[in-house]
């Protein structure tokens, strides 16, 4: 399972789960994670890998910082 | 319509035009719901609570001063991280101290997975993932250089589209793109750094050498 089609699929593996691959080039690499194993497992760590990132790094705005803002935009001419 | 009689009220003013009052009341319904979010990028590309609360106060000023050039049905919230992006671009970015940064470029490929997958026999790369401190992975993202390190955090923290971060970033969508693959390479190199550092993974067999870790202070004392 480890030929062309994965390096083809592989090549494309940021920009798909990006969400930003074209419609026929979206549909092969749906249709190649469906069926190969090795690359569905790392696409799954990929997407993982976003999850952690994205999870581990928002934050809130601090206690006061709406009030600040506010406060701020009251003295600001528009 | 002068600014200080503005407070008086609407009553007597054209229905198009708003006084500063309304007009401030509108962008604070449409804005501010992205006080938390630009707050979370604030801090993320400065790397302190104190910048990134300036950062964000400076953003909304602007916001709010520029705030009749923005097209109402078009990407506000976009609109704002473009606004974020420059301010703390040509501002703050140049008076802060910095910490080490990892220069992407040297590591375009570096594969997190492929690592993990070579040293152990389980299949254990989801598992080392769920054994990262949250702190390593903020880290792993604060020693990005800037344009890495905020590509990577508005794709992968705030969602955004290529042609999104492209017009946040003020490049072009390519750019956007190796920006993301890059960023996304050295953040997965530093995950690694930590990942040996703890014992996660077994130490590799030393084929890359040790050219391109920083040393990090895993304490401060």
């Amino acid at each position: 399972m480890s030929g062309d089609d994965c390096r083809q699929v592989l090549g494309q593996l940021q920009t798909f789960l990006d969400g930003e691959c074209a419609g026929d080039l979206e549909v092969l690499v749906q249709a190649h994670l469906h069926d190969c194993a090795p690359c569905l497992d790392r696409a799954d760590f990929e997407r993982h890998l976003r999850d952690l990132v994205a999870s581990r790094c928002r934050a809130s705005a601090p206690e006061g910082l709406l009030e600040r803002v506010l406060a701020r935009l009251a003295s600001v001419r528009a | 319509m002068t600014a200080p009689s503005a407070s008086q009220g609407a009553g007597g003013t054209a229905r198009q035009q708003l006084t500063d009052r309304e007009r401030r009341e509108v962008f604070v319904r449409d804005a501010m719901p992205y006080l938390d979010q630009l707050y979370s990028a604030a801090l993320r590309y400065t790397r302190n609570p104190a910048d990134a609360d300036d950062l964000v106060q400076e953003t909304f000023a602007k916001g709010y001063a520029a705030f009749h050039q923005f097209r109402p049905g078009t990407n506000l919230k976009a609109w704002l991280y473009r606004i974020l992006t420059n301010t703390y671009i040509n501002t703050y970015r140049k008076q802060q101290r910095r910490p080490t940064e990892v220069s992407a470029d040297a590591n375009e490929d570096f594969s997190l997975y492929d690592r993990i997958a070579s040293t152990t026999t389980a299949a254990a790369e989801v598992e080392v993932l769920r054994h990262l401190a949250d702190d390593e992975v903020k880290q792993a993202l604060a020693g990005l250089s800037d344009q890495f390190r905020m590509a990577v955090y508005l794709a992968d923290v705030e969602g955004f589209s290529y042609a999104e971060i492209a017009e946040i970033m003020g490049t072009p969508i390519g750019t956007v793109m190796s920006r993301l693959h890059r960023g996304r390479a050295a953040l997965q190199k530093a995950l690694y750094g930590y990942a040996l550092q703890r014992g996660l993974v077994p130490a590799a067999a030393p084929t890359d050498g040790d050219d391109d870790r920083t040393e990090r202070p895993s304490h401060e004392r």
